[in-house]
């Protein structure tokens, strides 16, 4: 896939790729120099508002407050992964690999391994301020409260822990609740890094960790792999970055613990064993409220930064969040369909699911079966997938109007519609009447092979190449 | 999503919801998230636990936690 329109210089950074978006991409970007206060929600306002206006550009806070209500030394950007065409960009690909190639040159790169490289840390951005003990305060940064029902700021970028037993390191985006100048609410659910935080508890141990605040758009996308437990991310990140990610000994752990060198903010401390406070509710992915539980805390232990950092935010709950969910697992799915069922053509994971929660599945379907049988794979392959719309090769999985055309035109429920009960969903899907288990629903909104049926309206490709709008207008 | 509870603050009668442990466990305190007032769910003036269910068994007391 075309490299050529890879934003910023290597190693790749957040301040490059602001700057070449920037100067190539103009319209991708807003930038607010009124000064904003992000924990009294001024900076989702503003994102709700320009969401109401259909405007989903990355914007740049340039004068936001940080805790104490002075002016803050770190701009804070957010929405970055608002539009295809930014996560296409921070991958290196051009704008028009923004739909289906973005997703499958993810996958690609998923599947292999670059192995990250350990720099000194005189050769680190990161470790050019670093603070420490009473001095790693987190309210030096503009930290946003997102949602009306959040109690209070919250980090919600990468995260990153380390399996005692193995030594791979995980990635995951875990909210991270401000409570006190050096102490931060932690919830979990059950994946990869519970997994990690319980193997310290059972051991009485601190579980260390790294909250990655801001780094390039591709190394955030790459925290998102669906690689499985035991995969290195810092391995599996650098592919999908495509190149391999440099790392620096923390200031906590030195070498037993590495962090990303070219990160913009580190924020570094443990997970005491044992320990569990009252955190949220927060607004979550689905764009629904997560209740207020007993969660983990992070006693912070040093932060470090660029003298230049940028404080980087995801606006969750919406297209920031839904897309950025949706691309690392569309490649995935189309390759693990494609093996079973060869003629898929497409697959697209909406923002009206939440990126997650819908599936539409485009195929050339040569026998009748077909569809359901991609449908399956897709539930099987990811949890999150709840319902699938499988539609002709004709309907564009990306244009969500022409899916629910095939829906409302080639279906007949009695015989179309198929429901799985007791599957493993999602614990955020507020829908569930149960911890975990949902019930899937399979649409083959393709036509039928046994029987003649109806075809599609269309005007002639000759007359439409006649009269072309740049030609016709005229 | 685990089962929910409703309940409104005695403090400034803002309503959000919580896991239905919190709701069952003797000596944890909520915390309201606009006014930050702590108080155990019995001390709620307005309490929504429809189709809840049986009581859940509570979690272990926070160590080193607000509890």
């Amino acid at each position: 896939m075309e490299a050529a329109a890879r934003l910023g210089q290597r190693p790749l950074t957040l301040r490059g790729f602001l700057e070449a978006l920037v100067a190539r991409y103009p319209e991708q970007v807003v930038r607010v120099d009124r000064p904003v206060d992000p924990a009294n929600f001024d900076v989702t306002a503003f994102l709700v508002n320009l969401e109401r206006a259909g405007r989903f550009p990355l914007v740049h806070f340039a004068n936001p407050r940080d805790l104490f209500g002075e002016p803050s030394r770190f701009p804070l950007v957010t929405n970055v992964y608002a539009d295809r065409v930014r996560c296409a960009l921070a991958l290196g690909l051009p704008p028009e690999a923004a739909k289906l190639p973005v997703s499958l040159e993810y996958a690609r790169r998923e599947a292999r391994r670059l192995p990250p490289v350990v720099v000194p840390p005189r050769e680190a951005p990161v470790k050019t301020v670093v603070r420490r003990g009473e001095e790693a305060d987190l309210r030096i940064f503009p930290i946003v409260r997102h949602h009306e029902m959040d109690p209070a700021p919250y980090i919600d970028m990468a995260v990153a822990m380390r399996d005692p037993d193995s030594g791979a390191y995980n990635l995951a985006f875990l909210r991270n609740m401000y409570k006190g100048p050096r102490r931060l609410g932690l919830h979990m659910s059950p994946r990869h890094n519970w997994q990690i935080v319980r193997k310290y508890e059972e051991r009485g141990e601190p579980c260390p960790a790294a909250i990655v605040v801001s780094h390039h758009p591709a190394f955030f996308l790459g925290v998102l792999n669906v690689s499985p437990f035991g995969a290195d991310d810092y391995a599996v990140v650098g592919s999908i970055m495509d190149e391999p990610l440099r790392l620096v000994p923390s200031e906590t752990w030195g070498e037993a613990f590495l962090v990303p060198a070219d990160a913009d903010i580190v924020i570094e401390g443990v997970v005491p064993p044992g320990v569990r406070e009252i955190e949220g509710p927060f607004g979550e992915f689905p764009g629904t409220y997560g209740p207020q539980r007993l969660r983990w805390v992070i006693e912070v232990t040093a932060i470090t930064h660029r003298a230049d950092a940028v404080y980087q935010d995801i606006f969750v709950g919406h297209r920031d969040v839904h897309i950025l969910g949706a691309i690392p697992k569309e490649g995935s799915l189309f390759n693990r369909i494609k093996g079973v069922v060869p003629t898929v053509t497409g697959v697209h994971l909406p923002t009206s699911g939440c990126g997650r929660f819908h599936c539409y599945i485009a195929l050339d379907k040569k026998v009748e079966g077909e569809p359901k049988q991609a449908a399956l794979v897709a539930m099987g392959e990811c949890d999150f997938v709840k319902n699938v719309i499988v539609v002709d090769a004709d309907i564009d999985p990306f244009n969500e109007e022409e899916v629910l055309w095939a829906w409302a035109t080639r279906v007949q429920a009695d015989e179309d519609l198929d429901v799985i009960k007791n599957v493993k969903g999602s614990a955020l899907d507020p829908s569930l009447a149960d911890d975990i288990r949902t019930a899937k629903v399979i649409i083959d909104a393709t036509r039928p092979l046994d029987r003649p049926f109806a075809s599609r309206i269309r005007v002639p490709e000759e007359a439409l190449a006649r009269m072309a709008l740049d030609r016709a207008e005229r | 999503m685990e089962r929910i509870f409703w309940v409104a603050c005695p403090e400034c009668g803002e309503r959000w919801y919580a896991d239905w442990v919190l709701r069952r466990h003797p000596t944890l305190k909520l915390i309201c998230p606009r006014c930050h007032r702590e108080f155990r769910a019995d001390e709620a003036p307005w309490l929504d636990e429809r189709g809840t269910g049986g009581p859940a068994e509570p979690e272990a007391p926070a160590a080193g936690g607000r509890s």
